[in-house]
């Protein structure tokens, strides 16, 4: 076993770990927290794959945007759930025989596919490379420049949607 | 000439001695790399610390100064010594812990606190031999890293189990959040400028500083890396004469102190970032043949922003929560949005050779943009201002309707 | 260094945990949150055959990356979308937990 192979093991059984902890744990703050954690190790592991940029942008949108916006959700809508309710469903044996089954299948599916034991060796590209191609291509209107444009709609709609189905409209009233 | 090499770029020459040392112990290279990374950060985390010391007496002293006080005066030579005996006074205070606290996040926030502004400085370069990893994304990765520190505010409002540190963590990070915007934005001009998001790119790109090139993006950085330290003018979080105390109300002994650090080292932090970025770094005369000189200009460019900072904070009042969002959301982010895209168009369309000419459109077109926005925020303060009269009955009230938004008086 | 199955059988493994979570929990941020998971299993795949396809080539690959990057807006538009609902429902019914939001039961 070779270092990185080290670092991988651990950074996945972290991540696994505190994924297992989000879903179980009875505090909604707690399983926020967790969720962060399991953020920080799949960005590693973005790291290990050699896409820092990747890395980084989970690092900014998920911890510093999502799980934020979580939290904040958390919060607003406290004491909504005591926590020593019971927090899943009733069927849950169910549930988890479904999960374990579609986990084998992918398993399975994945083991008929020749290049499943490929060893992912470093590449020889230099990540700056793979920056500049990655931006020359959702920009060029023969790469993604559709896909890109839309998914920039999709935000902005989302924006003005979010802005519009929080709003206080009681508060408006009263003024009025 | 290996004495004047160590003499006039230490920092590397140890590190070759070191490894070669460490090589010579039968140690493969795979070990020795985090090694000299370790003790690498060690070494900046321990020197940031330390001059975070200074940097706090200091801070005091000029604020004293401005508000014609002394300052600390009593602990050594002018006070120097005063935040060693602060240091002192911290760590042998009691740990107090509220009942029914949520141990984990109370226990975690300052620590996170610390290491998120820390973590900053991994990968600005302090010299041009020296940087910690120069990584393809550093400029993502500061602002990333910025984040945790909203997490550790976030965390420890919770922790606390106490009402009023929950809502002054919300209140700090709707402000960190809301900030965070414009800096990023304007971010991207200088990005535009290198063609690269490395800092070490982006320090070599500039041969002559991006300020010139960019003097009102480099403004709007600097206004929003003030909110985002929380400093005055934009202090809301943490009013420490209207308000209880903030997010960490209920924490005492070192780790409040460690918030305490967190805070002011930031603010040096911060500069070192902005100076990295828009005053060229650790460029100068000879800093190319004589590495160390570059760390002493980066030093001393930081401490001036660092200065003007203090000196910012000592002179303006304190704006009001309305005011605080206004400037952002109103004025900071559109003006930093036109900014760039303008930036582009004229940067690309115009396709200047001559980096002179490419820097003196760029100038007067900041300058044409923030005199433009200057006589749009004249025009509406003069259209919403109330007169009154000096003897007549009327007395205004500080409301938000009375001072920037629009409010027609009969 | 590491081979390719490993990154999968984790994604994998994430990707269950997080299907999990979203059939089973009661409360709706809680929901969001497995979704979360399982699209940040969804990415290391798609990271994953990235890294495989750029080393067979030998030529940067952007397809993947593209990918990634309009998981990452749909993430964050879900979230606020999502965020705003639960807000908005919570004002209007003060509750925030799945089973008890039963309007539409005859």
């Amino acid at each position: 076993m070779t270092s990185t192979q080290v670092i991988f093991l651990i950074t996945a059984l972290v991540t696994i770990f505190s994924a297992v902890m989000v879903v179980g744990s009875r505090k909604l703050f707690h399983s926020a927290l967790w969720l962060i954690l399991s953020f920080l190790g799949v960005a590693s592991s973005f790291a290990l794959l050699e896409a820092s940029f990747f890395a980084i942008v989970q690092l900014l949108v998920y911890i510093g945007a999502i799980a934020i916006l979580i939290i904040f959700a958390i919060m607003l809508t406290r004491d909504i759930m005591e926590d020593e309710w019971q927090q899943i469903n009733r069927s849950w044996g169910l549930v988890l025989i479904l999960v374990i089954t579609i986990f084998s299948v992918l398993l399975g599916l994945y083991s008929t596919w020749s290049g499943f034991q490929t060893i992912l060796n470093p590449l020889g590209i230099s990540g700056q490379e793979n920056i500049l191609a990655f931006g020359k291509s959702i920009l060029a209107p023969d790469g993604f420049a559709l896909p890109f444009e839309a998914s920039s709609v999709l935000l902005l709609a989302a924006m003005i949607g979010g802005i519009y189905i929080a709003m206080d409209r009681k508060q408006e009233g009263d003024e009025a | 000439m290996g004495f004047l090499n160590f003499l006039f770029d230490p920092i590397s020459s140890i590190s070759t001695w070191l490894s070669s040392l460490l090589a010579g112990w039968g140690l493969s290279n795979e070990i020795i790399t985090p090694i000299l990374y370790l003790i690498g950060a060690g070494v900046l985390g321990t020197g940031a610390l330390l001059v975070t010391l200074l940097l706090i007496w200091a801070e005091r002293k000029i604020i004293g100064r401005v508000q014609d006080r002394f300052g600390p005066n009593r602990v050594g030579p002018w006070g120097i010594f005063q935040s060693v005996a602060d240091m002192v006074k911290i760590f042998i205070k009691e740990h107090i812990i509220p009942s029914h606290v949520d141990p984990i996040p109370y226990h975690l926030a300052p620590i996170l606190a610390v290491s998120a502004v820390l973590l900053s400085l991994a990968v600005v370069p302090l010299s041009k031999t020296t940087v910690g990893t120069n990584l393809n994304v550093g400029l993502l990765f500061i602002i990333a890293v910025g984040g945790l520190g909203e997490l550790a505010i976030l965390m420890a409002g919770w922790g606390s189990n106490n009402k009023y540190a929950i809502i002054a963590a919300f209140r700090a990070t709707a402000q960190l959040i809301s900030y965070e915007l414009p800096m990023v934005i304007t971010l991207i001009i200088p990005v535009l400028l290198t063609g690269s998001m490395g800092m070490v790119d982006l320090v070599e790109a500039q041969k002559i500083p991006f300020i010139l090139a960019a003097p009102l993006a480099a403004l709007i950085f600097f206004i929003a890396s003030i909110a985002e330290n929380g400093r005055a003018p934009f202090d809301l979080a943490e009013a420490e004469s209207e308000l209880v105390a903030g997010f960490n109300t209920e924490y005492s002994g070192l780790k409040f102190g460690m918030f305490y650090v967190a805070d002011f080292l930031r603010a040096f932090t911060s500069s070192i970032i902005f100076v990295s970025i828009f005053l060229g770094g650790w460029q100068g005369p000879w800093a190319v043949q004589i590495p160390i000189l570059g760390f002493v200009y980066l030093l001393i460019k930081s401490v001036i922003v660092w200065f003007v900072g203090v000196w910012i904070r000592g002179s303006l009042p304190r704006f009001r929560i309305d005011q605080m969002v206004d400037i952002n959301w109103k004025i900071l982010t559109p003006v930093s949005l036109i900014l760039v895209l303008l930036t582009a168009f004229i940067d690309k369309g115009l396709g200047l050779s001559s980096i002179y000419l490419r820097y003196i459109v760029l100038f007067l077109l900041n300058i044409g943009v923030g005199a433009l926005v200057i006589q749009l925020i004249v025009k509406q303060v003069k259209k919403t201002e109330v007169q009154v009269d000096v003897g007549s009955r009327e007395r205004l009230v500080a409301r938000p309707e009375n001072m920037i938004t629009i409010h027609h008086q009969e | 260094m590491i081979p390719l199955s490993w990154y999968l059988i984790f994604a994998a493994l994430l990707f269950a945990i997080g299907l999990f979570g979203v059939i089973t929990r009661k409360n709706s941020v809680a929901i969001l949150m497995s979704v979360e998971l399982m699209l940040n299993a969804v990415n290391i795949n798609f990271l994953a055959f990235w890294h495989y396809h750029t080393q067979n080539s030998g030529l940067p690959q952007v397809n993947a990356m593209v990918f990634v990057a309009i998981v990452f807006i749909a993430a964050a538009a879900e979230a606020a979308v999502g965020l705003a609902l639960i807000i908005s429902v919570y004002r209007q019914r003060k509750t925030v937990v799945v089973p008890e939001l039963d309007t539409l039961k005859g």
